[in-house]
């Protein structure tokens, strides 16, 4: 990912270049934002083919339309994420139930990292799963308001902007979701909670 | 005991809030006073930092995509950006099409509507004038105020003068077969 001194100032230009037709700075923006604009997208539909399809219609819009981006009303990235979760929404009215790809989980079972021992690889993994289920337990919107909160590390006003709702409703869809979480990731943490009482 | 009990259900139900730091300075020092005396409250606190922490780690990690899959993806992009270029076109060519097929709908919502205006007018152009009641219509009719309607022979010979003058002109015929008029005898 390219890092610079202002990357708001950066991403400016790469737009105004991108209208005037510059296919390098298109490059850039996909570069950019692409890695979590699809973990968004994963994190939402929570299926890699449709993450995947979502992740392309939303770039071709967002490219199509960018001379429609008004940066004195929110950032790039909140106008893309918007984008994205409303193609997101489309996708989950059309499968009605969000359908977990098997493949992916096994992949996370084989594929764990080298510094990690064999038993913080296999605590990450139970971790993982049991975030994913916990997740598919929760609504589309609960889901949405955690993922941007604690996926993306959004700030409540940025995710009211893309769920397009109030500012106190996104607080208050943030702590619903959170409470849902808890009680689920709650026989994960009995042991580290132990730890912590006894000392 | 039961006061207890609902200040942990108070402090359960505000725990995420106060993570956050979304509460009142007043609720944020009553729920830092229970987690400080209360082992349930404290031990909720616990649960939520802990499950707070485990999504902050966990979730930006859930599902990152690799390099060679967003490259394949940033592929399609380009395109279905470049087949869009050359579709647009097209799509310039065709907007005369939409405009006329605009115009000829209001042109056929505008027939629609005068239609009926025409067809008024046509229709008072060659409309019949309304005819006036037969003599024998108005027999037995009375008049508004109770008194019987005149006879219609009469509004005949009042309203119509060529009746008027068919009349004069017989009175003016000298009878036939009928004896003079006696005069009287002196």
């Amino acid at each position: 990912m390219t890092e610079s001194t202002n990357p708001q100032d950066d991403i400016l230009v790469w737009i105004q270049s991108a209208i005037s037709g510059d296919q390098s700075a298109y490059a850039k923006l996909y570069e950019h934002f692409s890695a979590g604009v699809y973990r968004l997208c994963y994190g939402l539909v929570l299926n890699k083919q449709d993450a995947e399809d979502v992740l392309q219609e939303s770039f071709v819009y967002a490219f199509k339309n960018l001379n429609k981006y008004d940066a004195d009303k929110a950032s790039f990235k909140t106008w893309l994420y918007t984008i994205a979760v409303s193609r997101c929404r489309n996708t989950y009215r059309r499968k009605r139930f969000p359908t977990v790809d098997f493949s992916q989980i096994l992949q996370l079972q084989l594929a764990g990292p080298k510094s990690d021992t064999p038993e913080a690889a296999i605590a990450k993994r139970e971790s993982i799963d049991a975030i994913k289920t916990a997740l598919i337990e929760l609504t589309p919107i609960l889901r949405e308001a955690i993922i941007l909160r604690y996926g993306h590390g959004l700030t409540y006003r940025e995710i009211s902007d893309i769920m397009e709702c109030p500012q106190k409703t996104a607080e208050s869809r943030v702590r619903l979701a959170h409470g849902k979480l808890k009680e689920v990731l709650r026989p994960v943490g009995r042991g580290l909670l132990d730890d912590l009482l006894q000392i | 005991m039961l006061l207890n009990y609902l200040k942990y259900r108070y402090v359960k139900a505000r725990m995420t809030a106060y993570l956050d730091g979304e509460l009142s300075i007043r609720s944020r020092r009553f729920v830092a006073r229970q987690i400080d005396e209360n082992p349930l409250c404290y031990r909720e606190y616990i649960l939520a930092k802990q499950s707070k922490q485990e999504l902050e780690r966990t979730l930006p990690t859930f599902g990152k995509a690799d390099t060679p899959q967003l490259e394949k993806l940033w592929a399609n992009i380009q395109a279905e950006l470049n087949q869009a270029d050359e579709v647009m076109p097209k799509q310039v060519m065709r907007r005369p099409s939409y405009s006329l097929s605009y115009s000829v709908a209001v042109l056929v919502l505008a027939i629609i509507l005068l239609t009926p205006f025409a067809i008024d007018v046509s229709r008072a152009s060659i409309s019949p004038i309304p005819e006036q009641p037969s003599p024998e219509d108005t027999v037995g009719v009375t008049s508004r105020a109770g008194t019987p309607a005149p006879d219609s022979t009469a509004i005949a010979l009042a309203v119509d003068t060529t009746v008027q003058v068919q009349t004069t002109a017989q009175s003016e015929i000298p009878l036939q077969n009928t004896p003079a008029p006696r005069t009287p005898r002196t």
